[in-house]
C-alpha cells in the first residue's frame, strides 16, 4: 500500500487554489527564466549575481510582516493576497536564481556538467507536472526523488570553476552581493523549511515538498557555496588575476605584430604593457633598431635623463657578451644610481638582445622596496621576448621581399639578355644559319652577334667571358657593345681584335678574360676568314667527304695580354668551302658537359661525331636539335651546366 | 682542391692537388699574393695532381702575370695531364706561360732565368 499525501488541515478549498497557483507560477518560470536567462543576456559573474539578488531581496523583504508577526490581524482577503505575492516572489526568486546559478555552471562547460544540469531540469518539470496534475505519490517514489536531487545538488554546487573568471576589481561586490543573498537565504530556508509554519508546507511527505525543498535547498547551498568559494578564493585570486593580465598583455602586443606595426609600435605596446601589468609607477624604453635613430619613451621619469641612465646602466646589465636582467631590490642603497634614482625605491632594468644584437633596454621602477617579485620579471621578460619575435619576424620577412626584389630584377636581367642577343643571324643570302643559347643562370657570358659589312661579306662573332651570372653578363652586354662600334670601321679582322684586346684590357678585372671566335664570310670568294682568340675551335663538316674535323690553328684569348704584346698573338686564317658544308661554333659549355655520374665530358670527339651523324637530316634546325639531344643524354640530369651556345651555318 | 707550398732555393712550388674550380681559386689567389708580398716571384706550379682548372683558375695566373714580370720572376707550369694541358693550349696560354714535362725541367728553366 502506498502512502498518498495527507488531506489538508484546515480550508482545503482554498488550498487547493493556492498550490494550482503557484504550481502554474513554476512551471511558466521554468521555462521562461530558463530560456530568458540562457539567452546571453548575462556575460559576467557579477551581472548574474546582481541579478540573484534582485530577485532574493523582493523575497526576503516579503517575509517581514510575517516575521514581525502582524500578519495575524489582517482581515482575511488581505491575508490571502498576501500569501499569494508572498508564494509569488519567493517561486520566481528559487526558480530565477535556479537558472542563473546554471548558468554560471555553464561558464566552464563540460560535457558531464551539461547532463547533470539538463537531468536536473527534467526532474524539476517532471515534479512540476506532477504538482499541476495533483497525483499522489507512494512515498518511495518521493524517496526517490530526494535522493536523485540530492546527488544533483551535491554534484553541482561542488562546481565552482567560474569563479577564476571573477575579475580583481569586481571580488568585492561580487562578495557584498553574496552575503546579502545568504542571509535572504537564511531567512527563507529557516521561514519555509525549518519553521514550516507556512502553510503550503502544511502538507507533509508530498512531492510538492520534494521539488520545492530540493530547488530551495540548490539555491541555498550553491549561493553559500559561492561565498565560501570566493573567500578561498581570494588569496590565489592575484596570481590567477597576474596571469589573466600577461596572457592579454601578451595577446595585444602579438596582435599589434601580427597587424604589421612597425617595430616601433610593436615596442611601444610593449612597454605601456609592461608599465601596466608588473604594477610599475614609472619607467622608461630605450630602444634603436635598423640605423634608425635611437628611440626613447618614458612614464613618469624626465626623458632628459633618460639616456644618462641608460649610460649608468649600459656597463652593469650588458656585461661582457651575456646581457642579462638586473633587478636592483633597494634602489636607494645602491652607490652609482641611486643618485638617478629619482626617489623610487626599487628598479628593474631589462636588456633587449635580438641575435646577439643589443637592441635596447627597458627600466621599470616602483616607490616601494623589493617590489618586483619573480613572477612579475618574469612577466616582463616573456613581453621583451614577444616584441623581440615580433621585430625578428618582421626582419625575416623584409628579407625575403627582398630576395623576391633581387629575383625580380635577375628575371629583368634575363629579359635584357635575350634582347641583346639575335635570334637569328643576319646577311643570310648564301649561307644559313640556326643558334641555340643557353646560360646556367638567368643570365650568362656567353653571346654570339652578326654584321653585315658589304653585300658579300658578313661578320659573325661568338665568345665566352670567364665565369658565369651577373657579373660575365655585364661584360658580355660590353663586348656587344665593341664589337658593334668596331665593325663599323670597316677594320682589317687582326685590327679589330687588338683594338678590342685594347677595349676589354682596359675595362676588365685582371682575372677576367674573353675567348671569342671572329669569323668574316665572303661568299663572293666562298671563303671565310677568322681569328680565334683562345675560342673553341671550329668543327668543320665536309659534304662530299661526309666526315668532320677540328680546325687546328693558333691564338690567344682577349683581356690575357695587356698591351702592345697581344697582336704577336693575334693569327689570321683564311679557309674556302663547298656548297652544303657546315661549320659549328661552340662554347665551351658545350663540349665540357659533364656526365655527373662517370664525370666525362661530352668532349670533341663525340661532338663531331653526333654531328656526323645528324647530318643524316636535311634540315639544319634539326641536325642542331639532333647534336643537342645526344649532349642532354650524356649529361642526364646534370644541372651543373656551365652557359652554352652552338651555331651551325649551311654554305649555300 | 689542396694546395701545398713549398720554398727552397729561391723557388716556390706550389703544388695543386684535385679540382682547380672557381671556390679554390680564390685561395689560390690569397696564396700567390702572399708570396709576391714576401717576393717569391719564382714560382713553379706542380700540376701532376691537378684533375681540372676552370676558367676562374686560370684567371688567377693570367692575373699575376703582369706583377711576376714586373718583379723579374715568372710561373713555370709541369706535369699538366692532357686535358689540363687541352684548356691551356686551347685558350693560346702555352704560347705566353713556361710548361713542361717535369719538375727537373722546370728547375732548370728556372734557374736559367
Amino acid at each position: 500500500m502506498g502512502y498518498y499525501g495527507k488531506p489538508t488541515p484546515a480550508d482545503n478549498g482554498l488550498w487547493y487554489f493556492y498550490l494550482l497557483c503557484i504550481s502554474a507560477f513554476f512551471l511558466g518560470h521554468l521555462f521562461f527564466l530558463r530560456f530568458w536567462v540562457a539567452g546571453g543576456k548575462y556575460s559576467t559573474v557579477e551581472d548574474i549575481v546582481q541579478s540573484v539578488a534582485s530577485f532574493a531581496v523582493p523575497a526576503g523583504l516579503m517575509l517581514i510582516p510575517e516575521m514581525a508577526g502582524i500578519i495575524t490581524d489582517l482581515p482575511p482577503n488581505t491575508l490571502t493576497a498576501y500569501r499569494i505575492g508572498e508564494g509569488y516572489l519567493f517561486t520566481i526568486y528559487v526558480l530565477g536564481s535556479l537558472n542563473l546559478y546554471m548558468s554560471l555552471l555553464l561558464m566552464r562547460r563540460t560535457a558531464n556538467k551539461s547532463k547533470i544540469i539538463d537531468g536536473f531540469y527534467v526532474l524539476l518539470i517532471i515534479c512540476a507536472v506532477l504538482l499541476v496534475v495533483r497525483l499522489h505519490l507512494p512515498y518511495w517514489v518521493i524517496i526517490a526523488f530526494y535522493l536523485a536531487g540530492g546527488i544533483g545538488v551535491a554534484y553541482l554546487t561542488t562546481r565552482l570553476n567560474w569563479i577564476s573568471l571573477v575579475r580583481k576589481n569586481q571580488k568585492s561586490s561580487i562578495a557584498l552581493w553574496l552575503v546579502v543573498i545568504n542571509l535572504i537565504n537564511a531567512l527563507l530556508v529557516y521561514q519555509y523549511l525549518i519553521s514550516r509554519e507556512n502553510f503550503f508546507f502544511s502538507v507533509y511527505g508530498t512531492l510538492p515538498e520534494a521539488i520545492y525543498t530540493i530547488t530551495i535547498g540548490f539555491s541555498a547551498i550553491y549561493g553559500l557555496m559561492a561565498l565560501l568559494g570566493l573567500l578561498f578564493y581570494f588569496p590565489v585570486a592575484d596570481i590567477v588575476d597576474q596571469q589573466t593580465r600577461e596572457l592579454e598583455g601578451l595577446m595585444e602586443i602579438s596582435e599589434s605584430a601580427r597587424q604589421r606595426e612597425n617595430v616601433g609600435q610593436v615596442f611601444d605596446r610593449m612597454f605601456a604593457a609592461a608599465i601596466r601589468d608588473t604594477d610599475s609607477d614609472a619607467g622608461w624604453l630605450w630602444y634603436k633598431v635598423d640605423k634608425q635613430d635611437a628611440v626613447v619613451k618614458a612614464k613618469n621619469v624626465n626623458l632628459s635623463k633618460v639616456n644618462s641612465f641608460k649610460d649608468a646602466l649600459e656597463p652593469i646589465v650588458y656585461n661582457g657578451r651575456a646581457a642579462e636582467m638586473l633587478d636592483v631590490p633597494e634602489l636607494q642603497e645602491h652607490p652609482t644610481l641611486s643618485p638617478m634614482s629619482n626617489g623610487f625605491k626599487s628598479m628593474l632594468a631589462l636588456p633587449m638582445v635580438s641575435n646577439r644584437v643589443d637592441l635596447g633596454m627597458l627600466c621599470l621602477f616602483k616607490n616601494q622596496a623589493n617590489a618586483y617579485d619573480g613572477r612579475m620579471t618574469g612577466m616582463a621578460k616573456t613581453y621583451i621576448n614577444f616584441a623581440l619575435n615580433a621585430y625578428e619576424n618582421q626582419q625575416v620577412l623584409e628579407e625575403t621581399l627582398r630576395n623576391e626584389h633581387v629575383l625580380e630584377e635577375y628575371k629583368i636581367a634575363r629579359q635584357i639578355q635575350q634582347r641583346l642577343i639575335p635570334a637569328t643571324l643576319t646577311g643570310q643570302n648564301g649561307w644559313q644559319a640556326v643558334t641555340f643559347i643557353e646560360p646556367s643562370k638567368e643570365v650568362g657570358g656567353d653571346f654570339y652577334d652578326s654584321f653585315v659589312l658589304d653585300e658579300n661579306r658578313t661578320a659573325i662573332v661568338i665568345g665566352d667571358v670567364s665565369g658565369n651570372g651577373m657579373a660575365a653578363a655585364l661584360h658580355m652586354a660590353e663586348i656587344k657593345g665593341v664589337f658593334h662600334s668596331l665593325t663599323a670601321f670597316n677594320l682589317e679582322p687582326k685590327e679589330l681584335i687588338v683594338r678590342a684586346n685594347n677595349a676589354i684590357s682596359a675595362c676588365f678585372e685582371k682575372n677576367r678574360f674573353v675567348t671569342l671566335l671572329y669569323m668574316v664570310i665572303d661568299k663572293k670568294e666562298r671563303k671565310f676568314t677568322y681569328i680565334r682568340a683562345g675560342h673553341c675551335p671550329i668543327l668543320y663538316y665536309d659534304s662530299r667527304l661526309h666526315e668532320a674535323h677540328y680546325i687546328k690553328d693558333e691564338g690567344l684569348g682577349l683581356g690575357i695580354l695587356r698591351d702592345q704584346a697581344y697582336a704577336g698573338h693575334v693569327h689570321v686564317y683564311e679557309q674556302p668551302y663547298q656548297q652544303n658544308d657546315i661549320i659549328v661554333l661552340f662554347t665551351d659549355g658545350i663540349d665540357e658537359a659533364v656526365d655527373p655520374k662517370t664525370k666525362e665530358a661530352f668532349g670533341h670527339d663525340r661532338l663531331k661525331a653526333s654531328l656526323v651523324e645528324a647530318t643524316r637530316h636535311e634540315v639544319l634546325d634539326k641536325v642542331m636539335k639532333g647534336m643537342l639531344a645526344d649532349m642532354r643524354r650524356h649529361v642526364k640530369d646534370n644541372r651543373e651546366l656551365d652557359d652554352m651556345t652552338m651555331i651551325l651555318l649551311r654554305f649555300g | 682542391m689542396e694546395i701545398i707550398q713549398h720554398y727552397e732555393d729561391e723557388i716556390l712550388t706550389i703544388q695543386l692537388t684535385g679540382e682547380l674550380d672557381a671556390k679554390s681559386s680564390i685561395d689560390l689567389d690569397e696564396t700567390i699574393k702572399l708570396a709576391l708580398l714576401q717576393e717569391k716571384t719564382r714560382i713553379v706550379i706542380d700540376c701532376q695532381r691537378l684533375n681540372y682548372i676552370s676558367s676562374a683558375g686560370l684567371g688567377v695566373f693570367i692575373s699575376h702575370l703582369d706583377d711576376l714580370k714586373a718583379y723579374g720572376g715568372k710561373f713555370v707550369f709541369y706535369g699538366m695531364n692532357g686535358s689540363v694541358y687541352n684548356v691551356f693550349e686551347i685558350l693560346g696560354l702555352h704560347t705566353i706561360m713556361e710548361i713542361v714535362r717535369d719538375r727537373f725541367e722546370a728547375q732548370t728553366l728556372m734557374n736559367e732565368s
